[in-house]
């Protein structure tokens, strides 16, 4: 008997189209791909679905999804945008459906999380994303201090996040090669994972020896670009239990949205929303960091990884750059993370790129990379300039 | 040091007026806070976050700052770089600029910098950096 929303609702599904350099399709129908994947997976039918979740990376709109597949009667229909939160949108919609099944407005809803920015085979990421967060925000022409920010070398999300980097380098002495150990690791997970796009070896020479992107960040030190989609079917824990594969429970969720000033003071850079994010997370699931066997943590570059292992508490702040010089974080190490690959080797579809990995792991499915200890996984998500965060946590045991 | 075009629109007119005429301009509301010019990429900030003033005029900054954090851009051909920077204005807000630095300056957490203006091709005058 589940006391509150934590474990009352579970993942029974989950489905994924093609993912990476795959093209002829567009983002609402690589979507339909992993909504019949993972309703099938869930050994359901379309017409057992009442409610639909959606999201996006870079590509505007995928809301053609629901009509693709003729969804009907919908009790909830809602769209998670490019900037609000952006990559923290996969938790949080499993969160909302989540509190929506507890509510009794719908009772089995599909997640799905869908992009396509490549659009040829000879477009680069750099090409797609540039000035990507402006457009994302509705400036479509770019004007005034969006303007000045381009033509000062600003023009995205890689700059920006050097910055990040940076900060947290001269603030605590993390290293290139610390971050190249997380890329490493992350690789190591990616070589066991059949469809992870990035599947040879890779060194910390590999890392540093890779193209500089935006100092302090090398092309190794940042997320890959990808088509694709992953879904996922969330019910109630009583239904789950009948159904074809073995539930993953949602014990508990938060979120932190920091509002950093840009002013004098400001954490931004060296502490994320995972801080609190994760607090609220893990009371509400009634365990603490220890707890946790996987982590799927956003990793849109390898900062991102390193601030929020910190922010969490797996590693005290400023520690992380040595800690993942132990190679602490890849296969036998004794925190395993990103197990799949992440981002940064495996495929980028947003936050549904950790939450894939996520239910993969508590079900046992994961082959060659399975984490043998599995009761819990910690999944983030992280939006914008470290904007937005949220956390999920799963687990394949029932809450009683 | 070239910056590629930037062109005003209304919210920044007031900025790239006193760019023109060699001024650093800051934002600060009628109660005497200053705040930065613009929340990021989501656009421009027009409350004050201290007193939810929506009264905020540009005045003239001083035109020294502090270094927060920098990043060195390259192109995917090799063929150029630019140093850019998120400085800290003595009056308190943070900036995102291009610094007019060497790509393998030494610069430090703090470095001491002051504001020149440069012009963007066919464009408003633009503040950079250098150390001062």
């Amino acid at each position: 008997v589940t006391s509150g929303p934590s474990g009352s609702a579970a993942i029974v599904g989950l489905g994924i189209s093609d993912v990476g350099r795959v093209f002829g399709k567009s983002a609402p129908e690589f979507a339909a791909d992993a909504v019949v994947n993972a309703v099938e997976d869930a050994g359901l039918t379309l017409a057992d679905i009442d409610g639909v979740l959606m999201s996006t990376g870079y590509v505007p709109d995928n809301t053609l999804v629901s009509s693709l597949l003729g969804l009907r009667n919908q009790h909830l229909s809602a769209k998670y945008t490019f900037t609000t939160p952006g990559g923290a949108s996969s938790c949080a919609a499993v969160q909302q459906a989540c509190m929506v099944i507890d509510s009794g407005m719908a009772s089995t809803i599909v997640y799905v999380h869908s992009d396509c920015p490549l659009r040829a085979p000879n477009v680069s990421g750099g090409d797609v994303f540039r000035n990507s967060y402006e457009r994302g925000a509705g400036q479509q022409t770019l004007t005034g201090f969006a303007a000045m920010n381009s033509a000062s070398g600003l023009p995205g999300a890689n700059q920006m996040y050097a910055l990040m980097a940076r900060r947290h380098m001269e603030t605590y002495g993390t290293t290139s090669e610390q971050l190249g150990a997380i890329a490493v690791a992350q690789r190591a997970w990616a070589m066991m994972n059949p469809i992870a796009q990035m599947r040879t070896p890779m060194t910390v020479d590999d890392h540093q020896n890779s193209r500089w992107i935006a100092e302090p960040l090398h092309m190794l030190d940042c997320c890959l670009v990808s088509n694709g989609a992953v879904a996922v079917v969330i019910t109630t824990a009583e239904r789950a239990g009948d159904l074809r594969r073995p539930p993953v429970f949602v014990w508990g969720w938060g979120q932190c949205h920091p509002g950093y000033t840009m002013y004098r003071g400001s954490e931004l850079g060296l502490r994320s929303g995972a801080t609190i994010s994760g607090q609220m997370a893990l009371k509400m699931a009634g365990i603490t960091i220890d707890d946790i066997d996987i982590r799927e943590l956003y990793d849109c570059y390898t900062y991102t990884v390193l601030v929020t292992l910190e922010d969490y508490g797996f590693i005290e702040k400023g520690e992380g750059g040595r800690f993942v010089e132990t190679g602490a974080l890849g296969p036998r190490g004794s925190l395993p993370t990103n197990t799949g690959g992440g981002h940064l080797s495996s495929f980028y579809l947003w936050g549904a790129t950790p939450l894939y990995e996520s239910v993969v792991q508590a079900r046992g499915d994961g082959g060659e990379r399975q984490v043998p200890n599995h009761d819990f996984v910690l999944c983030s998500g992280n939006g914008g300039i470290l904007d937005h965060h949220s956390t999920l946590i799963l687990s394949p045991n029932p809450r009683v | 040091m070239v910056l590629a075009q930037v062109l005003r629109d209304e919210f920044s007119a007031g900025f790239f007026d006193a760019a023109a005429e060699g001024r650093l301009a800051v934002r600060r509301c009628e109660n005497g806070h200053f705040l930065p010019a613009t929340l990021g990429y989501m656009g421009p900030a027009t409350r004050c976050p201290d007193c939810l003033s929506p009264n905020i005029d540009w005045v003239s900054a001083c035109g020294d700052a502090t270094l927060v954090s920098w990043t060195v851009t390259h192109a995917k051909d090799g063929s150029s770089n630019q140093v850019a920077a998120m400085v800290e204005l003595a009056e308190g807000p943070w900036m995102t600029v291009a610094l007019d630095v060497e790509p393998d300056a030494d610069l430090q957490v703090g470095d001491p910098l002051r504001v020149i203006f440069v012009c963007s091709e066919g464009g408003e005058y633009v503040p950079v950096f250098v150390r001062s």
